[in-house]
């Protein structure tokens, strides 16, 4: 900790600043490829999972053009893959989309953006440290993602891509023959989530070492913003949940091969004989892989929805001019939602076949986890309430956060009550539930926050019409998308059909699934004013300073871009970041994190306030 | 503009410009038909493209008569002329169309005049030619009863002409296959669709026209009634599921356009057959050495030879081939083509020594069913370790039993109790009876064994998954183990073969 | 401007709402847009529409605070903003009627779910029906196999269906025969992969998983028929990705009266022992019709 005399505003513990701010000239390479600096990390994640975003989005425009027009011509998956039969796709090209779809937006986009583009970009800054506690360790937590990109990739080349779901249920996933996409697809497929899973890890580890131990002095755990906390939260999470992942996937790799003589059956129950191959040897529970996987995966869909809720909470704050309404409840909420997170995975399975008195007991802790997000969205309304601000792109994405959080989290109370569930489980309607959270919210609140610290990564605003007519597009496309699912589901449709319409309680469902399509490719094309937007941004923004925003917190003390080392002085922090309006000034209506008022300015603020 | 959005754009706008043309599917040839010269090869296919089509415009050739393949006919009568010179008022006779008729359902139908003026109609090609001119109908208005054709007629055919529109039902086929089928079976009905390299065992092939599991005779095809049977009940134990629920209408229209792919394949089968004995590259190429050998004598050049053939000889064989295959086709339809036995089963429960007698049937030399399917009916016989020959004598590269398609097979485990083909009694007489087309299961029925001996089989068979269940009353006991010496003696004449 | 941004957060609910509302008429809804035909199913519905009610009511309230605070907030251009850090006394009432009513949902249903499930908790015809099951349904890459138990020649009805399939059992694929008015078991297996049983005209839904063997329960109320009045049996489909073939499992529960229900196994029994020759009377094997 460095004493900083508050008067002079001089660092006393001159030369450490200079340690870091001294800039070793390095080579291209080494400043922007291999950088250790966890902006440029963060930036590299950034571009790498918008392109992602991208591939998942086309992914799942091919599901939706096959569900509006089965088996007729599919445009570029047609051409490129299936001229021998005139366009028309396989089912098992179709079982492919799917996984894949879910697969790379999952691991590629969702997780890597939120921990991997603004955890790393936000963490440092915002707690006041000059980098991430390992710089290198951080440097290969993005080049980790290299291989599973790369194996994702080449899954495609070998069997055409994995076919067993991005939730790869063995006995499917397990057995080679047991689909086209269970061979070698599979393996690379479980190599890939391995990668992601490691790169996951190494973040974790860091952003909770910098959180806990380099903040800047003054900044206690209640004065983080709630943006840390959320990373905080989600990195704890990540940390105990990826092991079960990570193991359950080495298990069904051992499953498939016979590594080092050892031939595991850990899923594959005896007996069963497929597409003609030998019975299988085995002895195994398909249910044990369904627990493993679920104990990760829930957590894993906080991990994809707290740092979205955190960032949004600061972006209200900040746009609206005023504190966070409630933040202690905010951050217990989050940490409720973690803890409740861990003892509800049963909610995925309670069809499985396993015991049904478990459903009864998942059934209560998966209600109680709507509570918290409740209280959040009850917290966020009420920090818009009063509230002072202008409709731009942030703004509008982060109400759109959380209106369709709140249709996203209402419609999980249908699947948690286990009666209704047996009717909606596996169908649309579940389909409906996650893409309103996941999209709806996630998203939402992940195009807020590229809008928001674009000018801090790049020194430069995105253009805020274009942005606002990238949201209208994507709202409006979003909901005729995804809010028709919730009918669907009801009606019975269910999940990964390649044509419903041959089930004659299905037929009439087309009309409203071409609708689907329709309003899916606007929204689809409508991010690409986003990605011009901000590609174009980056080159020829209007120019900003240090705090285009007029915000509190940490970052925004620093120059934009920050250069290697962040802060040209440690900062040192005297107040929360939400202290937005205070009547301790007058003149404007932020009071940063790190300005020092002396006494007597506070006690002229009170009595001015009270008279 | 940055590079970056450019780049974005032109990547954008070339998948687009790839994408968005939608590839013809295409019939394929058949691997000898390739290896074929092509002085022989382009023959073969353009008869066989000029007499069944291309998957985007298929033929019907009437030729066929409908017991053999039902293209579906509908007969009209003109009512009145229409509101453009390519339309006029019809009747329709509708009583075979399931489902109500929608305008698309006519499109690219050929029309047939029967009578009136446009019976022999002919235009002028390209070329200054005389053509006759091929009538399409393309669109039929049930409001209005108006059919439109694909010519702009000078004058409007009389009320009263008489027309047949063809081709309904196939065109029907060909789009539910499309749906259901194709993906296997592949779009020529050759089992090599996209998902069919994935399958254990392979799809079939149709263009042998060969079915395995049928009720009609050795030397019969496949009956309508056998096709609905395996695509109502699937295959147990393959891929090939079961359609059970699929509509009655949409059904048949699928198996009439799966006779019509195994016909086109047969039909290509025999015409190439013809050609292959001295036109394939093979052959060809050791003609054409011992020509070349003997001093090119222009008289004996085996091109000549092909030239004279196609012009004079190949008209009749094709002739020939469709008439034959039209009579094969219908044959199959008619009752006495059905393999019916000719007492009732011989109940195992009346007659627990039924069972016995069939084991001994089915370790003795006269059937050999040990030979293949194992002493204990686990498929594991000798057979299935010896190098076996083909039908032309020739032996093939590795040991075991393979079907006329080159598959390796395995002989039923019979102890699974998953019948392929059935597992009514009446569909295990019939296997062993006329044996399973394609593979080397053979014939028994009516020479090698009498009625009473074939029941007594089935009995067996059945009673294989149940070994605890067999009549311990006889002597002869039952299941695993062989008793009585003669059986020895068979296995060892097995093995000699 | 303003107004517009906030009118498209009003009228985005007001449309969502109406979409609902229009659904059964459109068909979106429920098949058949018709109740359950089971009573486990009826009550599934009822909870149905019970979280509907609950949900819509928290949504309709959450948007029109929504729009309020966005139209004052926006229209805010000289004050300074509401400073305020929270509410203490609101903290608690969100906290603690939203936790009353998740509570009351949890607990409230609780015993729907243990008389599907719950083999304990199973009244006692209930547990007749499913220690004598009319059917194992087997579930394979890509259609349903059926296997009833034989017919008793002595009483003319079927037997008690064993573990271990029997010489004289009733095979049949994708067409599951079902008496209503009566609860009947089924066993549910897999043999290949995991697939689920879904009959969504039923409400019933349970994953068949390889190497177990899992015991189903319920009473079809009536026949389903269509505009004509023909039965035309409830759609069973596969609920859990099995393969490429997952939307190929297209079969049917077909509920029919008792006494067609016999009359369907005898016939099945018939074309399954049909050897060809024997007609209908000489069926040796059933003594007693």
């Amino acid at each position: 900790m460095s004493t900083l005399n508050p008067a002079s505003g001089v660092a006393v513990e001159h030369t450490e600043a200079h340690a870091h701010a001294e800039h070793h000239e390095l080579s291209f390479l080494r400043k922007y490829i291999f950088s250790i600096d966890h902006k440029v990390i963060g930036v590299q994640f950034l571009f790498t999972t918008l392109f992602m975003l991208m591939v998942g989005g086309s992914l799942a425009l091919g599901v939706r053009w096959q569900l509006a027009r089965p088996w007729e011509f599919m445009p570029i998956f047609g051409s490129l893959k299936f001229s021998a039969t005139g366009g028309q796709i396989s089912p098992e090209f179709y079982t492919m989309l799917f996984t894949m779809h879910a697969t790379v937006m999952i691991f590629l986009v969702i997780i890597p953006i939120l921990a991997g583009a603004f955890g790393n970009f936000l963490i440092p800054l915002m707690v006041g440290a000059d980098d991430m506690a390992f710089p290198t360790l951080n440097m290969l937590s993005y080049w980790f993602m290299v291989p599973a990109i790369f194996c994702f990739f080449i899954s495609f080349l070998f069997g055409g891509g994995p076919a067993a779901g991005w939730t790869s249920y063995p006995v499917l996933s397990a057995i080679r023959d047991a689909a086209p996409g269970s061979g070698a697809a599979q393996t690379f497929w479980l190599l890939g989530v391995t990668f992601v899973g490691v790169s996951s890890m190494a973040g974790s580890v860091n952003y909770m070492t910098t959180i806990i131990n380099m903040r800047a002095p003054g900044m206690t755990l209640f004065r983080m913003p709630l943006t840390i906390w959320s990373m905080l939260i989600t990195a704890i999470l990540q940390a105990f949940a990826l092991p079960v992942l990570t193991a359950a996937g080495f298990m069904l790799l051992f499953d498939r091969f016979p590594f080092f003589g050892i031939h595991t059956t850990f899923f594959v129950p005896s007996g069963l004989v497929i597409n003609n191959a030998d019975p299988t040897v085995g002895g195994g529970q398909p249910l044990l892989w369904q627990h493993l996987f679920w104990f990760y995966s829930h957590p894993a869909v906080y991990i994809m929805l707290l740092p979205a809720m955190g960032m949004v909470s600061d972006m209200l704050s900040v746009h609206c001019r005023k504190p966070i309404f409630g933040y202690k409840p905010m951050a217990y909420s989050m940490a409720a939602i973690a803890g409740l997170g861990f003892i509800v995975w049963g909610h995925h399975m309670f069809i499985s076949g396993m015991n049904p008195a478990l459903g009864m007991t998942f059934m209560v802790s998966t209600m109680m986890i709507a509570l918290p997000s409740a209280i959040k969205t009850f917290n966020w309304i009420g920090t818009i309430w009063g509230g002072k601000f202008q409709f731009n792109a942030i703004m509008l994405n982060c109400i759109a956060f959380v209106t369709l959080f709140i249709v996203g989290g209402l419609s999980g109370i249908f699947m948690a009550a286990v009666p209704v569930d047996i009717y909606i489980h596996d169908t649309y309607f579940i389909v409906a539930h996650f893409h309103y959270v996941l999209f709806g919210a996630t998203l939402f609140g992940v195009f807020g926050a590229i809008h928001h610290w674009f000018p801090k990564m790049f020194g430069r605003t995105m253009n805020d019409t274009v942005g606002k007519i990238h949201f209208f597009f994507t709202f409006v496309g979003f909901n005729g998308t995804f809010f028709p699912m919730h009918m669907l589901g009801v009606a019975g449709m269910p999940r990964r059909y390649a044509d419903p319409y041959i089930h004659p309680y299905l037929e009439h469902l087309l009309p409203l699934n071409q609708f689907i399509t329709a309003s899916a490719i606007v929204m689809g094309f409508a991010q690409i004013l986003l990605l011009g937007n901000f590609f174009y941004s980056i080159f020829r923004g209007s120019k900003v300073g240090r705090n285009p925003w007029n915000a509190n917190s940490l970052e925004w003390s620093t120059p934009s871009p920050p250069p290697h080392g962040n802060f040209d002085v440690p900062p040192v922090v005297y107040r929360g970041p939400y202290e937005y309006s205070s009547p301790l000034v007058s003149d404007r209506d932020y009071l940063m994190q790190t300005e020092y008022l002396s006494p007597e300015q506070e006690e002229d603020a009170d009595s001015a306030s009270s008279s | 503009m940055n590079a970056q959005l450019i780049l974005k754009f032109a990547v954008i706008t070339v998948l687009l410009l790839i994408g968005c043309d939608a590839p013809n599917a295409e019939f394929v040839y058949s691997q000898r038909t390739g290896d074929l010269i092509s002085q022989a090869r382009a023959p073969v296919e353009d008869t066989v493209d000029g007499h069944f089509g291309t998957p985007s415009q298929l033929i019907a050739w009437l030729r066929f008569s409908d017991a053999a393949i039902r293209f579906g006919r509908l007969q009209g009568q003109v009512m009145g002329p229409g509101s453009s010179s390519s339309r006029f008022k019809v009747s329709l006779d509708l009583s075979s169309v399931e489902d109500d008729l929608t305008a698309d359902d006519l499109e690219g139908l050929g029309l047939l005049w029967i009578t009136g003026k446009y019976t022999d109609a002919v235009t002028e090609n390209r070329k200054g030619k005389e053509t006759r001119i091929d009538f399409q109908a393309t669109g039929f208005d049930a409001s209005t009863l108006e059919l439109s054709v694909n010519a702009q007629l000078e004058s409007p055919p009389d009320s009263g002409d008489k027309f047949l529109i063809v081709g309904h039902v196939l065109l029907h086929g060909q789009k539910n296959y499309m749906h259901h089928c194709m993906h296997c079976h592949g779009v020529t009905g050759d089992g090599n669709g996209p998902t069919a390299n994935y399958l254990n065992p392979r799809p079939r092939d149709y263009r042998l026209g060969i079915f395995k599991f049928t009720s009609t005779k050795q030397a019969d095809r496949a009956s309508r009634d056998d096709l609905k049977r395996i695509v109502r009940r699937g295959i147990h134990g393959t891929y090939m599921p079961s359609f059970m629920l699929l509509e009655e209408e949409k059904l048949d229209s699928i198996i009439e356009y799966v006779r019509w792919l195994a016909i086109r394949g047969e039909f290509e089968k025999i015409l190439v057959t013809e050609l292959a004995a001295d036109y394939s590259k093979e052959e060809f190429n050791k003609q054409r050495q011992r020509w070349k050998d003997s001093g090119r004598n222009p008289d004996d050049d085996p091109l000549n030879d092909l030239k004279g053939f196609l012009d004079e000889d190949f008209r009749n064989s094709i002739d020939n081939a469709a008439s034959n295959l039209d009579r094969l086709w219908a044959r199959a339809e008619e009752k006495s083509s059905v393999v019916i036995p000719s007492i009732p089963r011989t109940d195992p429960e009346k007659d627990p020594h039924s069972i016995a007698r069939g084991r001994e049937l089915y370790l003795s030399a006269k059937t050999k069913c040990a030979g293949c399917h194992g002493i204990a009916g686990r498929g594991d016989g000798p057979q299935t370790e010896s190098v076996q020959k083909n039908k032309l004598g020739k032996q093939y590269d590795e040991p075991g039993l393979f079907d006329d398609w080159g598959n390796k097979l395995k002989p039923r485990d019979l102890t699974r109790g998953i019948y392929r083909g059935g597992r009514r009694p009446i569909d295990i007489y019939r296997r062993i009876y006329a044996g399973i087309k394609g593979t080397p299961m053979p014939a028994f029925g009516g020479t090698a064994l009498n009625d009473n001996e074939i029941w007594d089989l089935v009995n067996y068979v059945m009673s294989v998954p149940f070994p605890r269940r067999l009549p311990t009353s006889s002597p002869n006991s039952h299941g695993s183990t062989p008793t009585k010496s003669a059986s020895k003696p068979a296995l060892t004449a097995s093995r000699s073969d | 401007m303003n107004k517009f941004w906030v009118g498209l957060f009003i009228v985005w609910p007001i449309a969502a709402i109406l979409s609902c509302l229009i659904s059964p008429a459109m068909g979106w809804w429920f098949p058949g847009n018709r109740e359950a035909a089971t009573q486990l199913g009826q009550q599934i519905d009822n909870l149905f529409f019970l979280i509907l009610y609950i949900v819509t009511i928290a949504f309709i309230a959450t948007h029109i605070a929504l729009a309020y605070v966005l139209w004052h907030g926006c229209q805010n251009t000289q004050e300074k903003a509401w400073y305020t850090h929270g509410n203490h006394n609101l903290e608690v009432l969100w906290t603690i009627v939203p936790s009353g009513v998740l509570l009351f949902i949890a607990l409230y249903q609780m015993d729907v779910w243990m008389q599907f499930r719950v083999e304990a908790a199973f009244p006692n015809e209930i547990q007749a029906a499913v220690r004598e099951p009319i059917a194992e349904v087997t579930a394979r890459q890509f259609e349903w196999r059926i296997r009833y138990p034989g017919i008793d020649p002595t009483t003319g009805h079927p037997k008690l269906l064993r573990p271990k399939p029997q010489p004289d059992d009733l095979y049949t694929v994708n067409d599951l025969h079902v008496p209503i008015n009566r609860p009947v078991g089924i066993r549910l297996k897999s043999a290949d992969v995991q697939h689920s049983f879904f009959v969504p005209g039923l409400r019933i839904k349970q994953d068949a998983v390889p190497g177990q063997v899992i015991p189903i329960w319920f009473e079809v109320m009536r026949e389903q028929l269509d505009d004509d009045g023909n039965n035309i049996g409830y759609d069973l489909t596969c609920a859990e990705l099995c393969g490429w073939g997952h939307y190929k499992m297209r079969g049917r529960v077909f509920a029919q009266t008792e006494e067609e229900f016999w009359i369907y196994l005898k016939k099945l029994h018939h074309e399954q022992f049909y050897d060809g020759v024997m007609k209908p009377a000489n069926q040796s094997l059933i003594q007693k019709e």
